[in-house]
């Protein structure tokens, strides 16, 4: 039997966080259905008539990102308790095993229980402030608004939040945002010091891995790569995401008590 | 089964908590590692099973560094910390979900054990009281049939019947395939339990000895007066207590608590005769 990674062993340890698990995790899918139904039932009894879709799609992505980033740091974040640490560190299980259990649930069946939730609550929503009347639902793949995109940015901020779950003993979900946006705020100061250090020119704007604006005399100027090498950039979030998951998963097979 | 070598280990650089540390230990024994508070008693136990990582030198569990934690060796080494978690779970679940893990548990065993023990298969692990939490995952460790057993301060939590149980229970436990490793600061629960007493203090192992071989070197008595040729005494109210050597040759019973404080303390008369046809394992003292 492989000691990287055995699918019998992994089921096994799925099956036993599963039903370790099963009560907080049903319970998390009501707060999430609540939270959901609180929301757009607010903004249905709000507006005058039903919610357009741009902003179901709002409500879509910053409640899955804030729900995603709450419950992904809370996956890794008992190997922060020295008792629980010990009795999953000490499970005949792979360290590889012991990860995917943690990304499965954070990842894909996040994703599946918020978009299941979301849909069904938003339908139940729209069914019932529109009176009758044809409501457009946002759509989740497909269409000029299709929601499909920001599930790829919630798998750039699962990688980060999961890193933040094993990395830090203690306040999870705030340290890593915490640590989020001081590095971003330090990226964007040293990327703009760094650039207007290298132009000699005052700069407008320059965002890291984007576009910067120059100002020469009255006029604006925007340098940026040429059209197709741009979409290279893309790719900063999908290194940054692989780096972040192969970062969780070294920092529990490098784990003491 | 384990093998420590030039173990070097401290939680600061600048405090090492191991220097140099040796240690041997083998199937068919059950050893109890004494040493006073702070000695680093769980923190070796922590090393061998992989919790813990070396700063230098070689620390093996079943042949694998036990670091790497694989689940090959997993499964055959079981650790019960001194502080257990218990998932919210009936017992039963637990052990449903759970004992897949070890391909050598017996189920049969665990309800023997759990029927003596006292505690009840369908109660949920964390309503039930940290003594019985402890019994319960001790049976569980058991029945586990894992070559390698390691237990830190087990008897902490429990009260005096189900400590004799639990001497009871460990004495049948052990076989020729087994190791068993008992870490705790009550040498009392350890007298009649174990064969092999391991002793850590000043960084290292100053003794790994078979009780059966002290026993024949040494004498162990109390008198009205400590004289000149004892190897190490020290005072009591019924008089003097003393280790001396045992010149006779019949083993006797080893005041496992007496021999101790001799070797944490100062006893240099009995250290050097200790260090003579050192008997068996480690070179020590």
């Amino acid at each position: 039997m492989s000691q990287f990674f055995s699918l019998s062993r992994f089921g096994r340890l799925f099956n036993k966080h599963t039903t370790e698990h099963a009560g907080a995790y049903a319970m998390a899918t009501g707060v999430v259905l609540g939270g959901l139904g609180l929301v757009l039932g607010f903004l249905a009894y709000m507006s005058s008539s039903t919610i357009p879709p741009d902003v179901q799609s709002v409500v879509f992505v910053i409640g899955m990102l804030g729900a995603g980033a709450f419950f992904t740091s809370t996956v890794l974040a008992f190997f922060g308790d020295k008792k629980q640490a010990t009795a999953a560190l000490m499970l005949p299980a792979s360290h590889a095993e012991k990860f995917a259990v943690a990304w499965l649930y954070s990842l894909p069946l996040f994703l599946a229980v918020y978009v299941g939730c979301f849909f069904l609550v938003d339908s139940l929503v729209l069914q019932l402030s529109s009176h009758g009347k044809p409501a457009e639902m946002v759509r989740l793949f497909g269409g000029e608004r299709g929601l499909h995109t920001s599930l790829a940015a919630y798998a750039a901020v699962n990688a980060v939040f999961l890193w933040g779950s094993i990395f830090f003993v203690k306040q999870q979900f705030v340290r890593t945002a915490f640590g989020v946006l001081l590095a971003g705020a330090l990226l964007v100061f040293l990327n703009f010091q760094a650039l207007q250090a290298l132009l000699g020119h005052e700069l407008g704007t320059a965002v890291p891995f984007s576009a910067m604006t120059l100002h020469e005399g009255k006029e604006n100027y925007v340098v940026s790569l040429p059209e197709g090498l741009g979409d290279w950039f893309g790719l900063v979030p999908l290194g940054l995401m692989l780096l972040a998951w192969a970062a969780a998963y070294q920092r529990l097979t490098e784990k003491q008590i | 089964m384990v093998r420590i070598r030039n173990l070097h280990f401290g939680y600061s650089r600048k405090r090492p908590l191991f220097q140099n540390l040796d240690l041997t230990l083998e199937r068919g024994h059950i050893y109890g590692l004494l040493g006073k508070n702070g000695a680093g008693k769980s923190t070796l136990l922590k090393n061998i099973v992989g919790l813990a990582f070396p700063d230098g030198g070689v620390c093996e569990v079943l042949g694998q560094p036990a670091a790497k934690r694989l689940p090959a060796v997993l499964a055959d080494l079981f650790f019960l910390p001194e502080e257990i978690y218990v998932p919210a779970v009936t017992a039963a679940k637990f052990v449903e979900q759970t004992a897949g893990f070890y391909p050598k548990f017996d189920h049969d065993a665990l309800a023997h054990y759990l029927s003596e023990f006292e505690v009840p298969a369908q109660a949920v692990l964390t309503a039930l009281s940290f003594g019985q939490q402890k019994k319960f995952m001790i049976g569980f460790a058991l029945a586990a049939n894992t070559s390698l057993l390691v237990m830190d301060e087990p008897t902490n939590g429990l009260d005096i019947p189900s400590k004799a149980q639990f001497r009871k229970l460990m004495a049948t436990a052990l076989t020729e395939e087994r190791c068993l490793i008992i870490s705790t600061h009550q040498v009392r629960d350890l007298e009649s339990l174990i064969d092999t007493v391991v002793v850590l203090h000043g960084q290292r192992i100053v003794l790994n000895a078979d009780l059966g071989e002290l026993a024949e070197r040494l004498t162990f008595a109390t008198v009205p007066e400590a004289g000149p040729a004892d190897l190490y005494a020290e005072e009591s109210v019924r008089g003097a207590q003393v280790i001396r050597a045992n010149r006779g040759g019949l083993g006797g019973r080893v005041d496992l608590e007496l021999l101790f404080n001799a070797l944490v303390g100062q006893a240099p008369a009995l250290t050097a005769y200790l260090s003579q046809n050192q008997p068996a394992h480690e070179p020590v003292l």
